[in-house]
């Protein structure tokens, strides 16, 4: 009988080649490259806004009608050139919104939305089924000055969440599995159209839309759901973007029965809790590393990380928790993080410091988080790195 | 010390690593023009992060965690274009390289290559998460904690996930399995 590791080496092993002309093409466009391009910082048309002032229009949404493309002028220059989806938008069953929220940096339109059945040109089948009952959500995101500069493209994430549904269950599998978004970029605004599955049944409770630049699309670190009243919110503290919208959607078009089914189907595909097994011993030793240090021997066995190296941001918000959030380059790799932390929990007992820490790859170094609290209330963070 | 990549170094990654980093890119979009969009923009990204790159420090590992994070943010993108490009199957379109040089007889070579197939679809049908460690390990040859490093979860749910994969492949592999060696 063969080994399983035997046969996946094999079968597995890089046989692909890169064609000699898709290197020829990188190396080409690699000598137009900047380090660390920046996102595009907003240039929307300044006689869109001087007309918006002149007119003395003082709501948002006229204000946004007249400053961005109208939702099925976005779908006419996004990549599919959906005729059938432009006209929807003006449909009926279209909703126009032209609600504009503000989040770390962003300034985030929801422009429209509709929901129905043969909205798309394109059938859209998961695994072979075809799903006709669809909804789709046209969005403009402005980039003034972000929190955080994206490291990578496409760093927005669009998806919606229904009260009394764990998010962590129903966002990937049942709203969003398999569906497709696009994106135009015009005059520094990017516009976004994001499709979903399984949304209007839910027609009659409370749905939302999130917009997040958070490293996963639903996470508990942009929002925040609570499993007892299954409401769902924003993180405040949570610094970056966590737009939310309510979703008002006709709550004639819900399909509880449809919902019943669809709760049954999830709970049978729960996954299982993944199980962690025995931590290797470099990431242990780095664990027990930084259990030993504090404020009197860490400069003695941590090198600080320079400010210029080191993106962060620390808050403490109302209810006595800090917020800390930073991204800091180290002589090997880097590191990004964010936590909530209960003072009381990081600084229990009247003590002034919390350290913490530890090494992610065994080929990067330890980073440490030097949290100390000040006499005045707030919350300093140095960060440290050592072998 | 930290030694910067240069765009010589970067493009010496690209001779050295790229049937590394092409191969993933093809394993994990199943497709011929998003691994190649997807090939080309993990090195232009490269490029643009060139000062966060130590050539010293295994720059194939953070090239895959770039090509990773990419396709995570491109695929809902591209999920629109599967539905209106004429895609060609993973399988029916892969270069399977059973080296025509080797010792391999005809009846061999062939044998050879419908169990690669085989296992390149099972593979590819896993759960993501489980399909995209299991790559990393067996395709690119990387330890535990580097994968753990680049998915930005513990090393034992890395362990877990290789643990899941190998078992549903037993499943889906049993004719393989029960082959006699040879």
């Amino acid at each position: 009988m063969k080994k399983m590791d035997d046969i996946l080496k094999q079968a597995l092993t890089p046989t692909d080649e890169p064609d000699f002309w898709l290197n020829q093409k990188i190396l080409l466009q690699a000598k137009e490259v900047s380090p660390m391009k920046k996102m595009n910082k907003k240039k929307f048309a300044t006689v869109a806004l001087s007309c918006a002032f002149a007119l003395g229009v003082s709501s948002v949404s006229i204000y946004a009608a007249w400053k961005y493309l109208t939702p099925d002028q976005v779908i006419m220059q996004a990549e599919t050139q959906d005729k059938q989806l432009a006209e929807a938008f003006s449909g009926e069953n279209a909703i126009y919104i032209n609600e504009t929220q503000s989040y770390g940096g962003y300034d985030v339109t929801l422009l429209g939305l509709t929901s129905g059945k043969n909205l798309s040109e394109h059938k859209f089948f998961l695994n072979d089924v075809l799903m006709d009952d669809r909804t789709f959500a046209v969005l403009a995101v402005e980039a003034n000055n972000p929190v955080f500069d994206p490291i990578y493209d496409n760093a927005v994430s669009v998806f919606p969440v229904v009260e009394g549904h764990d998010p962590e269950q129903y966002t990937t599998s049942v709203f969003i599995s398999g569906s497709g978004s696009q994106e135009i970029e015009q005059d520094g605004t990017l516009y976004i159209v994001a499709e979903f599955n399984n949304v209007e049944i839910f027609a009659d409770q409370k749905v939302h839309l999130c917009v997040s630049d958070d490293i996963m699309s639903y996470s508990e670190y942009s929002y925040i759901y609570d499993d007892a009243s299954g409401t769902i919110a924003r993180n405040e503290d949570y610094i970056g973007l966590n737009a939310l919208f309510s979703l008002p959607l006709d709550p004639s078009k819900a399909d509880p029965e449809a919902v019943k089914k669809l709760e049954a189907k999830t709970l049978e595909n729960k996954p299982a809790p993944e199980t962690d097994e025995k931590v290797p011993d470099e990431i242990q030793e780095g664990w027990d590393f930084v259990d030993q240090l504090t404020p009197e021997n860490i400069d003695k066995y941590a090198t600080p990380v320079p400010a210029e190296d080191v993106k962060q941001a620390v808050t403490l918000d109302g209810q006595g928790r800090v917020y800390a959030a930073f991204h800091a380059k180290l002589p090997k790799g880097s590191h990004s993080s964010r936590c909530t932390m209960p003072l009381e929990n990081a600084f229990p007992d009247g003590k002034n410091w919390h350290i913490t820490g530890g090494r992610i790859g065994f080929d990067e170094n330890i980073v440490i988080e030097y949290y100390q609290l000040n006499d005045d209330g707030t919350v300093t963070l140095q960060l440290y790195w050592a072998e | 010390m930290v030694n910067h990549m240069t765009k010589t170094q970067l493009e010496n990654c690209i001779w050295e690593y790229g049937k590394d980093i092409y191969s993933f890119c093809r394993n994990i979009t199943s497709n011929l023009q998003e691994a190649d969009d997807l090939y080309q923009d993990t090195f232009l990204k490269a490029m643009e992060l060139i000062q966060q790159i130590d050539y010293e420090k295994n720059p194939k590992s953070y090239l895959l965690s770039i090509a990773l994070r990419l396709w995570k943010n491109k695929k809902r993108k591209y999920a629109w274009r599967n539905r209106i490009a004429n895609i060609l199957s993973l399988t029916d379109e892969l270069d399977l390289d059973i080296n025509e040089n080797s010792d391999f007889s005809p009846e061999d070579a062939f044998l050879k290559k419908e169990e690669t197939s085989l296992v390149r679809t099972a593979v590819d049908r896993l759960p993501e998460k489980l399909k995209i460690t299991t790559l990393l390990f067996y395709m690119e040859d990387l330890p535990v904690t580097q994968i753990a490093s680049i998915l930005k979860v513990p090393a034992g749910t890395v362990k877990s996930r290789l643990h899941q994969a190998r078992k549903l492949l037993e499943k889906e592999l049993e004719v393989v399995l029960n082959e006699k060696d040879g």
